[in-house]
Order: structure tokens, then C-alpha cells, then sequence
């Protein structure tokens, strides 16, 4: 006990660290945490003892709920089909482009390659949400399009990991059957549980979610299957419930935040060797290549035929290169399922942080999309923007808050 | 002479004299005045889209405060603002593009921001803005 307590000093002392350095350098805490576990494991030989492999993975369930939980039901079904036309594509084609890479060229077995290939089908949503509203254009119908897509490339992600190294018995009937009722059920229960045991310190609307979530990743487990496939499900079904009661997501990423994904991250960045690294750069270069050319494959042509301008097609295919959290969690997958081993996790886990980075400075230097984003009111909620006048003195309701107008960098 | 001034203003010490200097010579010249505040270090890169929401609910709820805060004071002084924006991303391109949008002719800004580490000497800010913008930029000290 006392040692566990050791234990937890340090982790959530790696952890406020990883914190403080996100909000001094505008970082994402995920990609503090990671960096703060590389340091960590290879520098001071930090490593996971069992009740912070629990609390990592149910970390990872509750990101992926949450991730799913943030789609915007109503304009996901506007855009469904370019959406889903180019999410797919955003999915398959790296997905086979890298298992096959893996396989063929590298050598890797078969199920490590097929890991590899799902790590690196993913898209980052948040790194794309964030670009968008930098620019505006997440008001805009392409931005919404891209936004849904990325929804669409991710659930490819999260049914090949549960899919395909599912163990086909009982338990999987069993957890087919229980959760396709649940992912009926829930948009219906869910807003009936805020409403009548909401609002209370002891949180009952979230502990309902949290037992949602650990049955079903109990059964998907037995079926050997991977507990962010119900997550990410769930969460889609429950995004339109959170749409009207937004303060249970925040309490919920709270919670997550605090507690439990630091336990995550700084796991997933400590089993990175940097040795490896080093070793395997000429793989990594490789991969990352393969990620950002299978995507271009086939994001591409699918956003010719939607009729997207060249510029914009680029800038498209270029977000939807990034990745981090689906990345890493389905190479971590790997990797404690003793599919891949250390070597091939590193490099798996380098390349998914490098194409969090990599495409969105690309896309962003060169081929952010002409059109300016008009001047946006400011949100909804904010009653009190200031007034404006006009040398005339009529009022005009202010604009509190604006895209950025793309100014061209070579001006700096 | 200016027609339209903008001022950089982050609630900061330097911004609010910056702000000072500002309503003096929209009186004197008759000119608009027009707010400007950016957001900085929003988490790039981010592993969940409500990590890059809430951050950025945060530092919407601190400039809308400061901005009707800044308000008021203009209103005090018997004047009001043209306009008033709240951007996100690169402070000092941020700037430089938005006073070129809206064809303000002054910029106005204080010396160094928020953090009062480097206080006395100029910070990278003014020194891009002043260096880099469209128009005439007044430092306010």
C-alpha cells in the first residue's frame, strides 16, 4: 500500500508536469503526457504496475466514448454521404497500404501487420476540429463535411481493431447481442437518467454511463474483442443526448482529464524507446510516407468527385492524414496483447505522433483554402457581446468573435 | 489624420494604457476605435476535440470580460466602440491581417503583454507588429 502510494506520486507528479508544460507552450496535454512518459521510461525507467493498467485503459475507454460523444448528429446527416464516401476511403486505403507495407516489406507476421495498418488508418479529429475553427471553416459546409468524415474514418478504425482479432465465440454472440439493443435503448434511457437523477453530487447520470461502458467492455473483452469499439459506438449514439445536456460531457471529461487518461498517455509515451527510434528512423520515414500517400490515394480522388477545388482536395487529404489518439491506442492495443512487440510499437507510436504534426503544418503553410471565412457573431450563448456604433450612432451587434484572416506567412 | 484606430488589447497593464492613449486621440481626431484581443496558446495538437473546446470556451468567457470591461470605459469617456474581435491563433499575425482587413490606419498597443517576465524591454509582439503591419503603430508605454 504505502509503495502505492509512491506509485501514484510520481505518475501524477509526471502528470501536473505534462500539464503545466501543454499550458505554458499551447500544447495538447496528450501530446505533454506522451512526451513527459518518453522522458519518463527511458531516462528514469518508469514503468506501469497493475492498477495503472486499469486506470490507462479505462482512461482510453472513456477518451474514445468521449470522442465519439463530440459528433454533431444533425449536420453529420446533412453531409452523410460525401462524408461517408470520404471517410471510407480515408479508412480502407491506408489501412491495406500499411498492412501491406508492414507484411510484404518489413517483414513484419500477419496480425502485427494488420496492426499497423489500423494505427495508421486513423485521422485525428481533434487536430481537424482545431484547424477548422482556427480558420472559420468549421461553420462552413466543407468543414462540417470534413468533420463528419473523420467521424466516419475513425468507427473503420475501431470495428477493424474489435473485429479482427475478435475470438468469433460465445461471448462474441453475447456481446453482439447486448449491444445492439443498448446502442437502441440508450438515446432513449439516457435523457430520462439526466433528467430524473441528474444534477445530484454523486453523480448517478455518470455512474450510469461508466457501468454502460464497463459491461460492454467486459463483454467485448471476453469475445477478445477491444473495449473502445462499444466506447466509440456508444458514445455516437449518446452525442445527440449531450447536444442538450453538455455540463454530464464536461463533467465526464473532467473526470476523464484529471484521473484518469495522464495514467493513459504517459504509459503509452513510456513504452517508446528511443533507442528504437533511432534505430528504426528509416521506418518510421517510411511509414509516415505510406500514412500521408495511401491517404492521398484515397481521400483525393473522392473530393475530385465531389467537386472540391484542388486547393481545398489538398487541404482535405492533408487534415485527414493526422492522427494521435485512435493511433496510439490501437498500436498500444498491439502491443499489450503481445501482437507486436516494443520495437515495432515505438515506431508505430512515433509515426502516429508524427502525423499529428507533420500534415497539419503542411496543410496550414501551404494549402489552407482561399476562401475567408465571413465574420462569425459571436456564439449563442453570449448575451452581452458589446454594441457597436457606427459613425452614425446606429448600434450594430458586434462582432465578438472572427476567423483569422489567412495571411500569407511569406509576408512575415 | 487617422481615420480608424485599432487597439491590441489583452487586459494587460501595457494594453490599458494603450487603451488610455487610444480614446485620447479618437477624441481629439474624431476617429473610430476599434478592439482587438487574440487567444494564444490554444492546445494544438490536441488527443480529444473537448480538450481544444473547453480551452477555448475559457479564454472566450476572459476576453469577453476584459472586452466589456474595455467597453465600458470607452463608454465612460462618452465614446463607443466600432467594433470588437476576438481571434484565435499567432498573436502578432493575428494583428497584422486583421488591421489590414478592416483598413485601420493606427494600430495601438502596449509594450509588452501578460507576462511580466521581460516587462521593460519590448515585447515579440509589439516588435513583429510594428515591424511587419500595414500602417503607422503607436507603442504605448
Amino acid at each position: 500500500m504505502d509503495n502505492s502510494w509512491l506509485v501514484a506520486s510520481i505518475w501524477m507528479a509526471l502528470a501536473l508536469g505534462a500539464s503545466l508544460i501543454s499550458i505554458r507552450f499551447g500544447l495538447s496535454v496528450a501530446l505533454a503526457e506522451i512526451l513527459v512518459g518518453v522522458l519518463g521510461g527511458n531516462a528514469f525507467g518508469l514503468h506501469a504496475v497493475p492498477w495503472i493498467d486499469f486506470l490507462a485503459s479505462f482512461g482510453a475507454v472513456l477518451l474514445t466514448f468521449l470522442a465519439g460523444a463530440e459528433i454533431d448528429p444533425v449536420s453529420f446527416r446533412q453531409n452523410l454521404k460525401s462524408s461517408l464516401a470520404i471517410g471510407i476511403f480515408s479508412f480502407l486505403v491506408p489501412f491495406v497500404g500499411a498492412w501491406l507495407l508492414a507484411l510484404f516489406v518489413f517483414g513484419w507476421d500477419m496480425r502485427a501487420a494488420q496492426v499497423a495498418g489500423i494505427a495508421l488508418s486513423t485521422t485525428s479529429v481533434a487536430v481537424v476540429y482545431a484547424v477548422m475553427v482556427e480558420t472559420g471553416l468549421n461553420e462552413t459546409k466543407l468543414g462540417k463535411l470534413i468533420l463528419g468524415a473523420c467521424f466516419i474514418t475513425d468507427l473503420g478504425t475501431v470495428l477493424a481493431l474489435g473485429i479482427l482479432f475478435a475470438s468469433f465465440n460465445v461471448w462474441m454472440v453475447i456481446f453482439i447481442a447486448t449491444i445492439i439493443p443498448t446502442l437502441w435503448l440508450l438515446p432513449k434511457i439516457a435523457p430520462w437518467v439526466i433528467s430524473h437523477w441528474g444534477k445530484r453530487v454523486s453523480q448517478p447520470e455518470i455512474k450510469f454511463f461508466f457501468l454502460v461502458l464497463f459491461l460492454l467492455a467486459w463483454l467485448a473483452s471476453a469475445a477478445g474483442s477491444e473495449a473502445v469499439l462499444p466506447a466509440y459506438l456508444i458514445g455516437l449514439v449518446a452525442a445527440g443526448t449531450f447536444i442538450r445536456d453538455r455540463a454530464v460531457l464536461h463533467r465526464m471529461r473532467t473526470i476523464t482529464f484529471a484521473a484518469l487518461t495522464p495514467f493513459y498517455f504517459i504509459k503509452a509515451g513510456m513504452l517508446v524507446s528511443v533507442p528504437a527510434v533511432l534505430a528504426g528512423f528509416g521506418l518510421i520515414i517510411a511509414f509516415l510516407a505510406i500514412k500521408m500517400a495511401t491517404k492521398f490515394i484515397g481521400v483525393w480522388p473522392v473530393t475530385s468527385l465531389l467537386k472540391m477545388k484542388r486547393r481545398e482536395s489538398a487541404y482535405t487529404t492533408l487534415l485527414m492524414s493526422t492522427g494521435l489518439t485512435f493511433g496510439t491506442i490501437s498500436a498500444l492495443f498491439g502491443l499489450t496483447h503481445n501482437i507486436i512487440n516494443q520495437s515495432q510499437y515505438t515506431i508505430l507510436a512515433t509515426v502516429v505522433i508524427g502525423s499529428a504534426v507533420i500534415p497539419t503544418m503542411i496543410a496550414q503553410r501551404w494549402f489552407r483554402p482561399r476562401e475567408v471565412a465571413a465574420n462569425l457573431p459571436s456564439t449563442a450563448e453570449d448575451s452581452s457581446t458589446p454594441a457597436m456604433v457606427t459613425p452614425g450612432g446606429a448600434k450594430k451587434k458586434a462582432i465578438a468573435e472572427s476567423a483569422t484572416i489567412p495571411l500569407d506567412p511569406k509576408d512575415l | 489624420m487617422f481615420q480608424h484606430i485599432l487597439v491590441a488589447f489583452d487586459g494587460s497593464t501595457s494594453s490599458q494604457k494603450g487603451l488610455d492613449a487610444a480614446i485620447g486621440l479618437v477624441k481629439a481626431l474624431g476617429a473610430n476605435l476599434s478592439l482587438v484581443s487574440v487567444e494564444e496558446h490554444l492546445p494544438s495538437y490536441a488527443g480529444d476535440v473537448g480538450e481544444f473546446k473547453e480551452e477555448k470556451e475559457r479564454q472566450n468567457n476572459i476576453f469577453q470580460n476584459l472586452q466589456r470591461e474595455a467597453r465600458e470605459k470607452v463608454k465612460l469617456s462618452g465614446l463607443d466602440l466600432h467594433r470588437a474581435d476576438i481571434l484565435m491563433g499567432h498573436v502578432s499575425k493575428s494583428i497584422i491581417s486583421h488591421a489590414k482587413s478592416i483598413q485601420c490606419d493606427l494600430i495601438i498597443m502596449g509594450h509588452s503583454g501578460r507576462s511580466g517576465a521581460w516587462g521593460n524591454f519590448l515585447g515579440s509582439t509589439a516588435d513583429k507588429v510594428s515591424r511587419y503591419a500595414h500602417c503607422t503603430v503607436m507603442i504605448v508605454r
